[in-house]
């Protein structure tokens, strides 16, 4: 079957790394192309960044305790926005990147080919820094998943992906987090706060979240590692 | 009538066979026209948009949070 294939081929990817004023801007730029330069019918790496905030999945949206929880957060500087991907809450701040393939959906585009693409980006990366990552569930992590990724047993990206019609175009949005240089017990915290008045919610513990600063043995920044997405991207569409 | 059936081969169904309704974004008898997104699914971290396939009024033959597979019908669209 398709789903146990490689990686998406197809295209290059456009790259554009933003620095948005807010997290929900940068969903509305992730989910719904608004104030994209490239429009959904090409396929692209959104890098972005956001001031703190918890990124909400539409199951974390329908939870009774909501809207109670995002006032708290948002009062100990953890706003919440809801994002169009599946899973838990996920933490973004300063710190973290967050990476967003965007393809238009063709024959052989399947949920576990885009996936892919992103873990082997992200590989790539991680290779320059001498790092390799073990793709699994992660237990204890935020947002668990079966494509978190790892690195001594401390996640340091999560990926979740959205099915949508936007502009007459089918596409696949595959998202990507990645802890760069940030506290984990400070994303742990504003989880576990996301989470407190539900009873089955899974604990989010700060030992196992990694991040690649301090994985890589300090002094990697957010900024040098879109830099390194950017350079890895344009030598894929530079002729061998 | 035309169903609203969940496509196959989105997803591995070898690795993860089964998802769920995760939302109907209009309710059961609602008139909804070809095209509109009518529901959501949502298999493990990925969600997907199920598109109404005809103009019609919508019922709703799975409930909200139902279990689905590639293939399973969540509802139907009564063009009259």
């Amino acid at each position: 079957m398709a789903g146990n294939a490689g990686p998406v081929q197809g295209p290059p990817l456009a790259v554009e790394a933003k620095r948005f004023r807010c997290a929900a801007e940068a969903l509305r730029r992730q989910d719904f192309f608004e104030g994209s330069p490239f429009g959904p019918g090409r396929p692209a790496l959104l890098i972005w960044q956001s001031p703190r905030a918890l990124l909400a999945a539409p199951g974390d949206a329908r939870l009774r305790s909501f809207a109670s929880a995002s006032r708290i957060c948002a009062e100990n500087g953890w706003p919440v926005a809801t994002r169009r991907g599946g899973g838990r809450v996920c933490p973004v701040s300063p710190g973290t990147l967050q990476l967003a393939i965007s393809r238009p959906v063709s024959a052989g585009v399947t949920v576990e080919r885009a996936y892919r693409e992103m873990v082997a980006l992200i590989g790539r990366l991680l290779d320059r820094f001498g790092l390799r990552a073990a793709c699994g569930p992660c237990p204890g992590a935020f947002c668990p998943g079966r494509h978190d990724l790892a690195v001594g047993g401390r996640k340091i990206a999560g990926l979740a992906q959205a099915w949508r019609r936007v502009e007459g175009e089918m596409v696949v949005v595959t998202g990507a987090s990645l802890v760069v240089d940030e506290c984990d017990a400070d994303l742990a915290a504003a989880v576990n706060l996301f989470y407190r008045d539900v009873a089955d919610a899974p604990g989010c513990r700060a030992a196992a979240i990694g991040s690649l600063s301090a994985l890589a043995g300090g002094g990697v920044s957010p900024c040098d590692v879109a830099e390194m997405l950017r350079a890895i991207v344009q030598a894929d569409r530079e002729p061998a | 009538m035309t169903d609203i059936v969940v496509p196959e081969g989105l997803w591995d169904a070898g690795v993860n066979p089964e998802g769920i309704v995760a939302n109907w974004f209009y309710a059961d008898g609602a008139q909804v026209s070809a095209g509109d997104v009518v529901a959501e699914i949502m298999v493990e971290k990925s969600t997907f948009e199920i598109e109404a396939p005809a103009a019609g009024v919508l019922r709703h033959t799975l409930a909200k949070d139902g279990v689905v597979r590639a293939g399973t019908v969540i509802g139907t669209v009564d063009g009259g």
